[in-house]
């Protein structure tokens, strides 16, 4: 069996429930690449978008493995993110 | 003495130019301040902008800023800005970017990873701006007459904002999306938390503001440029001013340069404020 070099199945996903409380300090973003050992906003499975005072997420849990997912749910400061198992 | 290069982005508004390289003498100034006001000092006869970063910026808590010096007649404007700004730029691989000159007609810059500027002047530059750069990458600052703001929330020093709107730059976009590597890993990560525990130590309380990248307090004041100046580590290091307590301490900065491989020792970090103080005298 040929190896996937990424897992189809994450059992895991990503979700931004409460984007209201966030501020945008990107702490998210940056330690999910701790478990590449870098920090990079590339990669990441999370982009967070600004507008004004309102922040949006667009959210990837497909390009990463769990552990990357989770590193970004715990590194949120306001628990924005959620992580849902499948 | 350490002999780290910089990687500076000179753009030139009148011949709508720029380079991208290496100053090799720039590394005994650390960043930030000591590094902006080298460069004023290397391109005075231009009156330029300077936009600097340090060595922390997107590497640790806090370290969140973005130091902004333009030459103006008598005096040097000396300003902090929020926002984002700072981590685009440590992505985009650049630190410091120097503008000079005055454009033609009206423009905006596009600025890349590795230095490529896209200049934007047609009539539908305003449009295309808005579209430019890496989305969710990007951090964006636009100039008017009355001041600035980056990210449409963050507010630029008022004489930085005119005289760049005065030379006909109405903005400026800067997307980053390089990979830093951790030499080493637990220490890094250590360190990393424990200033993050140490937020309590800011002179302000955390609020639900729109905050700057890497600082999760969102204080009320982060919309505000910062105008302090009586900081030389911090400035240096482009740190919020509101996290001196912190990053003022020569042992402990000497300790988060060394966990990312940068061998400075403490009496460079010692000698800061006597060059800085130097360098002011000969802008």
């Amino acid at each position: 069996m040929p190896q996937l070099c990424y897992p189809l199945f994450n059992m895991a996903v990503l979700s931004a429930p409460h984007m209201d409380r966030c501020i945008g300090c990107l702490l998210c973003v940056l330690k999910s690449g701790w478990t590449r050992n870098a920090v990079s906003l590339e990669g990441s499975p999370i982009k967070i978008v600004q507008h004004n005072e309102r922040f949006e997420a667009e959210i990837d849990s497909g390009v990463v493995s769990k552990p990357e997912l989770e590193q970004a749910a715990l590194a949120c400061p306001r628990n924005c993110l959620r992580i849902e198992m499948e | 003495m350490p002999n780290f290069s910089r990687q500076v982005l000179t753009i030139d508004l009148s011949q709508r130019e720029a380079s991208y390289g290496s100053f090799a003498d720039l590394g005994h100034l650390l960043g930030g301040l000591g590094i902006g006001l080298e460069l004023l000092r290397l391109y005075r006869d231009a009156h330029p902008t300077v936009f600097s970063v340090g060595p922390l910026n997107g590497l640790f808590p806090f370290a969140s800023k973005v130091c902004c010096l333009s030459l103006l007649p008598g005096k040097v404007a000396e300003s902090y800005l929020s926002g984002q700004s700072s981590l685009m730029m440590r992505f985009a691989g650049i630190d410091a970017i120097v503008i000079k000159g005055t454009s033609p007609t009206p423009l905006y810059l596009s600025v890349y990873p590795g230095g490529v500027v896209d200049f934007l002047d047609q009539e539908d530059a305003p449009t295309k701006f808005l579209k430019s750069g890496i989305m969710g990458r990007r951090s964006q600052m636009v100039f008017s007459g009355s001041g600035g703001l980056a990210n449409e929330y963050f507010g630029i020093d008022e004489e930085t904002a005119r005289k760049l709107f005065l030379g006909n730059l109405l903005g400026l976009s800067i997307s980053g999306n390089e990979v830093l590597p951790i030499l080493k890993e637990k220490e890094y990560k250590s360190l990393y938390l424990e200033i993050l525990g140490r937020g309590g130590e800011l002179d302000v309380p955390f609020d639900g503001k729109p905050s700057c990248g890497g600082c999760p307090a969102g204080c009320e004041f982060s919309n505000l440029p910062e105008q302090k100046y009586d900081l030389i580590l911090s400035h240096c290091l482009v740190t919020c001013g509101f996290s001196a307590r912190i990053y003022e301490s020569v042992p402990f900065v000497f300790s988060c340069l060394n966990i990312l491989g940068l061998p400075y020792k403490h009496e460079d970090l010692e000698a800061l404020p006597d060059r800085i103080k130097y360098i002011r005298q000969h802008v």
